[in-house]
């Protein structure tokens, strides 16, 4: 199982959040409005284009933009959620014990 | 729309191909939507934003994207390899060849930049020149008198500095031995503007020009390591050079330069003391043009671009000719100062050498070009054999590109590593022409550039040639009918490659048969030379150049009192050589001395116009004749078959009477009536009188046909060859001889002592440089012939394996189908026999001059041009019938 690192699970995360609505410039949207950070577009596509080559994401094209274009909408598979779900543990076993320096978050 | 087609296009190659056009979309629609808000300016800011944040994305992507190419290059080079190694021959032969054709590039074009453009100053390249003078027919001299560049070094003062040098034979004594090697005598600025430099002690320096300045040598590497064993304490030890003595101060670098390109110069002297080396009057003589010189631009002076002239300096130059015609009238008159590159190579010998370098670089050429058609046929052959599994691998979907790409790096591999190969021969080549002893007395040395950037250039240079000549296969293999070649295992047509490649083979055969003919002759001739009858006995012969160092002129006056027997100082000079000869005579184990104006067979030896009394314009012109001393007959051991040799009184007298050869006495007197007759020499208005017939011998080259030759007395004198026939051992008799002339008195010298062996093989260099060129050539030839043979064999064998099975299932025998195969090699390499016969024949016919003993149709020549083509033929299909006679008739019958 690859490692998947800290910008791969957050767009995870928001393609989980977005359920039927997860095509890239909303992932994008996502991740700036929740996390108050820039994102870079291209890193959106590339990160997106790599997870689904990791077997993280699944993609199928399907409804249509404004100029009626096919839109790519992306889902978390089960293996997705098992990545995300085991960084996540990780994440928390490492933060155990570590309150007096790092506060409550 | 173009700014949707420019972000399209962009975003393809940045991102990945899934994503790209998504992105694409959304950054459009991102573009539109902040135009219609807010206005084109801002939509062109957001759309240079993006760029950046692209540019930074696409760099981390680019980098993976290198480095999945470079698992994709990898796996082709193992493909490569594994293909190259399941044809080892194929490989190697292919490398070889490109390896040969590279190095005769390589080497031409180091050579060409050696002669052509070495600069003179290792320091200063760009910034030197030589001073030239040309007439007005455009005649350039590049010499100067001292007279004359004293104004000359006045006027460019401020644009410009000189260095002048002298190059002279001179003999250094160490310890007690002798040896003849050249010097240079320089100006004090010399060692700095050539940027000759020293490994111990110190360079010559303006000081040690100026006058009353101690008398200092720089010696080479070359001598410090033969005569002092690279001792430190050299510096500071005293060398004798033309008998007077000079104190070493430096060393020279190894492989430093100097003004002459070749030549071992193992000593250089300052100016002040030029007169170890030049006639007494050097400073004063106008006419003695004694110093080539080297012009070194004052830096920043003038405005002028790096390595072009300067105007300054040409004003400067103009003003001093004026100058010169009007002080130096008669040689100046109608002559003008120039400035010329400030190569090593100059002048007339610069001509000489270009031209050398354009035929070298011809051949090297026509090497590289037959090399190359021989390795594309061999690469050829390989895809043809290959086909098949080209086929399968495209039936598993292996794309065509693949396939191709997989051949060109085949061709890249081989030939990079020819390249490499031939850098290792280049380097070799190198150190062969690092120091060419061409005689025993004069060496050659050549020092070919080689550098990284050298190195770098020929292996890639290696790899392109190789990618090129992979390029026709793989482009065969493209055309390659997927569907036939699986079911039959045949390949595309040939089309017109066969003709022209049989054409070059038989080319390459008939070359390399006539130059091995060549070779042949060459080596004949060599022998007949080594063994010709010269009409004496050439061992235990020593001859040397009997004569007065350049400065002992100087020292007449004392030579004069160490002999008491003479008086007076010029005319004593014919009795000090007597006693030269008499001395040398008392040498222990000599048998004979005597002095000629030659030593015998010398290809300076002079002729004149001889005839009988009364027969106007019936003289026999061009009769070789020598001045000889005494006991010449005895001491070259030259029989007189009839009459006598000459007596002492006649040769000190110098009488009117000669001795003739066989073949003039034949020629003026054919009834054999021969003492006593009168010969007149025309040029002298004088009779001379037969006093005896010696035997035929050779005059001017060991390979001339029987010469009229005549022979009259003189008296022993300096400037005349000092024979010595020895029962010791030559050398020995040399040293032993050397040092008694030194005790007859100061400044006597024997010049150049040589072996009759030694003097004979300056006869024979250019026979034996070309039996050795032509054998090289000749056995480079013989291989890339064979090669090329056996890429054409090996085409036969692979495109008709079904005919071979057919043959074999019909009962042909492992012979039968060898014998089809070398007879198919025979007669592709026949025309090529008959062809380098007439050649080899043509050489003989149009080349007498060069051999010596050989007929015109020489049976010989003509039995190895046989064995030659034999060798080529068996070479070349040995390993094609081998895999001719490993088809199995039961596969190719049954998968056709």
């Amino acid at each position: 199982m690859a490692a998947i690192g800290e910008f791969e699970i957050l767009i995870l995360m928001a393609v989980l959040r977005l359920d039927q609505d997860a095509y890239a410039p909303a992932v994008r949207a996502e991740i700036e409005r929740r996390t108050g950070r820039g994102v870079s577009r291209g890193a959106v596509y590339i990160t997106l284009d790599r997870l689904e080559g990791k077997g993280l994401l699944v993609s199928k094209l399907a409804g249509t933009d404004e100029g009626g274009r096919q839109r790519r909408y992306y889902q978390v598979p089960a293996r997705g959620v098992r990545a995300i779900k085991r960084t996540l543990a990780a994440l928390e076993h490492m933060r155990q014990g570590l309150e007096p320096i790092l506060g409550k978050i | 729309m173009r700014v949707e087609r420019v972000v399209r296009a962009v975003l393809a190659r940045a991102l990945p191909a899934r994503v790209a056009n998504d992105a694409a979309d959304d950054l459009l629609d991102d573009l539109h939507r902040r135009r219609r808000s807010h206005g084109s300016l801002s939509a062109a800011m957001f759309l240079l934003r993006e760029a950046l944040s692209l540019v930074a994305s696409f760099g981390g992507h680019a980098i993976t994207r290198v480095l999945k190419s470079a698992v994709l290059w990898r796996r082709d080079a193992i493909h490569a390899m594994r293909s190259l190694r399941r044809r080892p021959w194929s490989t190697l032969g292919s490398m070889v060849m490109l390896a040969a054709g590279l190095t005769a590039v390589a080497a031409a074009s180091g050579l060409a930049a050696t002669l052509l453009f070495r600069p003179i100053s290792s320091r200063y390249p760009g910034d030197v020149w030589r001073l030239a003078s040309a007439d007005v027919a455009g005649r350039v001299r590049l010499a100067f008198s001292e007279p004359e560049l004293e104004r000359i070094r006045d006027r460019i003062a401020g644009a410009a500095t000189l260095a002048v040098s002298n190059l002279q034979p001179v003999v250094i004594r160490t310890g007690d031995t002798d040896i003849q090697t050249l010097a240079e005598v320089v100006g004090g600025r010399y060692f700095d503007i050539t940027g000759l430099d020293v490994s111990v002690g110190r360079p010559l320096v303006e000081g040690d020009a100026a006058a009353g300045a101690a008398p200092v040598v720089v010696i080479s590497d070359s001598l410090w390591r033969d005569r002092f064993g690279r001792d430190p304490g050299a510096v500071g030890a005293t060398l004798r050079l033309n008998g007077r003595a000079f104190t070493i101060v430096g060393i020279t670098k190894d492989a430093s330069t100097s003004s002459l390109l070749g030549g071992s110069v193992d000593a250089w002297i300052a100016l002040s003391h030029a007169g170890a080396m030049l006639d007494r009057d050097w400073r004063t003589n106008v006419e003695r043009r004694w110093w080539m010189t080297i012009v070194h631009l004052t830096p920043g002076a003038g405005s002028r671009q790096p390595g072009a002239e300067s105007p300054q300096l040409q004003a400067a130059l103009d003003r001093a000719t004026t100058e010169l015609a009007a002080q130096l009238p008669e040689g100046w008159r109608e002559r003008r100062l120039m400035v010329v590159p400030g190569t090593v190579i100059t002048g007339g010998q610069r001509a000489a050498a270009a031209t050398l370098s354009i035929v070298l670089g011809a051949f090297a050429v026509l090497i590289l070009a037959a090399a190359a058609a021989n390795v594309s046929g061999l690469f050829l052959a390989a895809a043809a054999a290959e086909r098949a599994r080209a086929a399968v691998q495209l039936a598993i979907g292996s794309g065509r590109g693949a396939i191709v790409r997989r051949h060109l790096m085949e061709g890249a591999m081989v030939g990079a590593a020819g390249g490499v190969v031939s850098i290792a021969l280049y380097a070799w080549i190198r150190v062969q022409l690092a120091e060419v002893a061409l005689l025993p007395t004069l060496s050659l040395r050549l020092d070919l550039p080689l550098d990284a950037q050298f190195i770098l250039s020929t292996v890639a240079a290696g790899a392109s040639v190789g990618v090129l000549l992979a390029l026709g296969p793989a482009l065969w293999l493209m055309r390659l009918d997927l569907a036939q070649t699986l079911r039959d295992g045949s390949g595309p047509s040939v089309g017109g490659l066969s003709r022209p490649r049989r054409i070059l083979v038989a080319a390459q055969v008939a070359i390399s048969i006539g130059l091995l003919a060549g070779a042949t002759l060459f080596a004949r001739s060599m022998d007949t030379l080594a063994t010709l009858d010269v009409g004496f006995p050439r061992h235990g012969l020593v001859a040397m150049d009997f004569d007065l160092e350049p400065s002992a002129p100087t020292s007449l006056d004392t030579l004069g009192t160490t002999l008491s027997s003479v008086e007076g100082s010029p005319s004593m000079l014919p009795a000090l050589a007597r006693e030269a000869l008499e001395r040398t005579a008392a040498v222990p184990g000599v048998v004979a001395t005597a002095m000629a104006n030659r030593a015998p067979i010398d290809s300076s030896t002079p002729r004149l116009a001889v005839g009988l009394p009364g027969s106007k314009g019936r003289a026999i012109d061009e009769v070789t004749f020598y001045l000889v001393t005494e006991r010449y007959f005895d001491t070259v051991g030259l029989p007189i078959v009839r009459g006598r040799a000459f007596s002492a009184a006649e040769s000190t007298r110098e009488d009117d009477v000669v001795i003739v050869n066989e073949t003039l006495a034949a020629r003026l007197w054919p009834n054999g009536d021969v003492l006593d007759r009168p010969l007149l020499l025309p040029s002298e208005q004088r009779t001379l009188r037969v006093i005896g017939v010696a035997r035929d011998s050779k005059y001017r080259s060991l390979s001339e046909p029987a010469l009229p030759h005549i022979y009259r007395p003189t008296r022993p004198a300096f400037g005349l060859a000092l024979l010595v026939r020895t029962q010791d051992d030559s050398r020995r008799t040399m040293l032993a001889v050397q040092q008694v002339l030194d005790r007859v008195g100061p400044g006597v010298v024997g010049f150049f002592p040589r072996t009759m062996d030694d003097h004979l093989a300056i006869d024979m260099l250019t026979t034996r440089a070309a039996a050795r060129a032509s054998a090289t050539l000749g056995a480079l030839a013989l291989m890339l012939s064979a090669a090329g043979l056996y890429g054409i064999v090996m085409w036969f064998v692979e495109v008709r394996r079904r005919e071979i099975g057919v043959r074999v299932a019909l009962g042909a025998s492992a012979g039968d189908v060898r014998t089809l195969i070398v007879r198919q090699a025979a007669v592709a390499a026949a025309p090529g026999l008959v062809i380098g016969l007439l050649m080899a024949m043509t050489l003989t016919v149009f080349g007498q001059s060069l051999f010596v003993g050989i007929d015109v149709v020489d049976p010989l020549s003509l039995l190895l041009g046989i064995v030659t083509l034999g060798v080529i033929v068996l070479l070349a299909s040995y390993l094609p019938s081998r895999r001719a006679t490993e088809v199995d008739p039961v596969i190719v019958l049954r998968d056709a």
